[in-house]
């Protein structure tokens, strides 16, 4: 078990929401997963957790549509082994497709299983349609998440 | 939202929580009495059936895989027995334990996820898994360590646990050797005693008194409890090959939902999933999930669909019995797949998702391009019966208060674990132009 876990979230079908997988891509071609392993998943809650525990350090990147900033803005979460929930309430309407990282972390501290330190790497999309192409905005924005990836990874042990 | 007078009162869920995919509920009642229920599936029509025209013969494992994330294996043992059996092939000894082998890990994976993240936390009055987890973490820990167990068996066989990448018609790309299947075993061990444990704790809830009068329709193959085939047979004397499926159960479209609703012909609503396996097919389970189900006071007769959640614990018990047994007597197969050529015709076949039956059709052209395909997916067969199962209990349950009815309805929905995103890919659109 590497004690560095980066978990790329998303569908590289669907536009923007594959920049998860695409910064996965991006480390990968840089070598870092010699240093830490690297997980592409869906974002169900379950995997997440399994994806993450005994993780020391664990990185995951996911879109975001907040609408309230420019595509291809970073967002950058540090959350804690005893903080408690991220992000959205897991009990909110809707079925599991609104189930997001949140849920995941929620879910990963209410059975005891949070990585020493999770990181969360945000990025707001632009559009989310079917395709493999990213918008522009966040296609740079792959490149400086995979840089902020590799500064935190550097740092670690 | 919801308005309540004496007698005449509308319930609308519009997102269902716990479900697989985007849902909504209406129930309308008037001067006392039901007048309308609807499960109402306004995901998009995601068109599978259409983008599988004009692709190789080669390419629907693959490609209908992506119909769920949930499972996968079961599109791609349909779409392979259905392809399979335009070009004549049959798949049979170490392939086909080895086929059924990552089925049994799709059915752990489904239906502990339903169990304890999904449906459990209706019956002991929490709102999701997570406030369920703080009380009983050991409980919802066990739940994820059986969904693990049987992703561990989609990663070895399929590939990978989520559409994975394995299989192709005719088998797999690679087989696994016995060596690599051996760590499976141990894990299967801890997986069979907590899916007794399992059975044990869900016969324990408090289930509604509620049953239904449902045709209940799954395959039945004489060699064991079906999961890849036979013949669709129900509780009203349905037998039925898989060529025949068109003759006897037809699609419609209601305004309501993005996904077709199916009916047995001059018969109507009928149910498919673990209740209706269990109902036709008890007798073949493994010796150990015949124990648990005898345990928790299952029969053949049972027909309270709340009660489906013991089902689906017994079936756990079943497929890890299974996958040992399975890896116990695996020997390699000479080679990973059997040779398959196109030929043009028409190829049907279905397997048991973990919600119930799954019918795939392909014509193919003698070069082997799809010249039309079909997909009838459990949840598409079993909306009919959902909204059956509402307007009944409605009916039965109407004094309740607007909340604790609303709480029961979507319970009722759950029942079932509707798999909406799998349903909606229906074909029929009209584009009117002038």
């Amino acid at each position: 078990m590497n004690a560095v876990v980066v978990i790329g979230v998303g569908n590289r079908y669907r536009e923007d929401d594959g920049v998860g997988p695409a910064v996965l891509d991006a480390l990968s071609a840089a070598m870092v997963s010699s240093s830490a392993r690297l997980v592409e998943l869906d974002g169900e809650p379950a995997r997440v957790v399994d994806a993450w525990t005994g993780a020391e350090l664990a990185i995951v990147v996911d879109a975001q549509r907040s609408d309230r900033v420019p595509a291809g803005t970073v967002c950058r979460l540090e959350v804690g082994v005893d903080d408690g929930v991220l992000g959205a309430s897991p009990s909110g309407a809707g079925g599991s497709h609104a189930l997001g990282i949140g849920a995941a972390a929620a879910l990963g501290h209410a059975v005891g299983r949070m990585p020493a330190r999770l990181v969360v790497f945000a990025v707001e999309g632009a559009t989310f349609g079917h395709g493999e192409a990213l918008s522009e905005p966040v296609r740079r924005a792959v490149a400086d998440v995979s840089a902020s990836i590799r500064d935190e990874i550097g740092g670690t042990g | 939202m919801t308005h309540r007078s004496p007698a005449s009162r509308t319930l609308k869920v519009d997102a269902i929580a716990r479900v697989e995919g985007e849902g909504a509920m209406f129930v309308e009642i008037r001067d006392g009495e039901v007048h309308d229920v609807q499960l109402r599936i306004y995901e998009p029509p995601r068109f599978f059936e259409a983008f599988l025209r004009g692709r190789r013969f080669t390419e629907p494992p693959d490609i209908t895989a992506r119909i769920c994330g949930i499972c996968p294996v079961a599109y791609q043992m349909s779409a392979c027995n259905a392809i399979e059996a335009a070009c004549g092939v049959t798949i049979d000894g170490q392939l086909l334990e080895l086929r059924r082998l990552l089925y049994c890990g799709e059915w752990i994976e489904s239906h502990a996820l339903h169990i304890y993240l999904l449906h459990a936390p209706d019956f002991l009055g929490y709102d999701n898994a997570i406030d369920l987890a703080a009380d009983h973490a050991a409980i919802v820990e066990r739940g994820l360590q059986l969904k693990k167990v049987g992703n561990e068996i989609l990663e070895l066989v399929g590939g990978r646990a989520i559409h994975p990448v394995n299989v192709r018609v005719g088998g797999f790309y690679r087989v696994p050797t016995r060596r690599e299947l051996a760590p499976l075993r141990e894990r299967l061990l801890w997986a069979l005693d907590a899916a007794r444990q399992t059975v044990s704790w869900v016969a324990g809830f408090d289930f509604p008194d509620f049953t239904h009068a449902l045709e209940l329709v799954a395959l039945h193959d004489a060699d064991g409890y079906a999961v890849l085939g036979g013949r669709l047979v129900s509780t009203r004397g349905l037998d039925i090959a898989a060529e025949e499926f068109d003759a006897h159960i037809a699609e419609e479209h209601v305004a309501h939902s993005t996904a077709l609703h199916a009916h047995l012909l001059e018969r109507g609503e009928y149910l498919v999933g673990p209740l209706a396996r269990f109902a036709l097919n008890a007798e073949q389970l493994a010796p150990d999930a015949r124990d648990s189900a005898s345990a928790a006071g299952l029969t053949a007769d049972e027909r309270n669909p709340f009660r489906s959640i013991v089902v689906r614990a017994v079936e756990i018990v079943h497929a890890c019995a299974e996958a040992l047994r399975i890896i116990d007597a695996y020997a390699p197969p000479e080679h990973p797949a059997e040779a398959v050529e196109p030929r043009a015709g028409v190829g049907c076949g279905w397997t048991e998702a973990p919600r119930g039956t799954l019918w795939h059709r392909y014509e193919l052209a003698a070069d082997g391009t799809i010249l039309d395909a079909r997909i009838v997916p459990p949840t598409s067969q079993n909306q009919p019966a959902i909204e059956h199962d509402l307007f009944h209990f409605v009916e039965a349950n109407a004094t309740l208060d607007d909340d604790a009815l609303r709480h029961r309805c979507e319970q009722v929905i759950r029942n079932y674990d509707p798999c909406i995103s799998c349903a909606t890919h229906f074909l029929d659109m009209r584009v009117e132009r002038t």
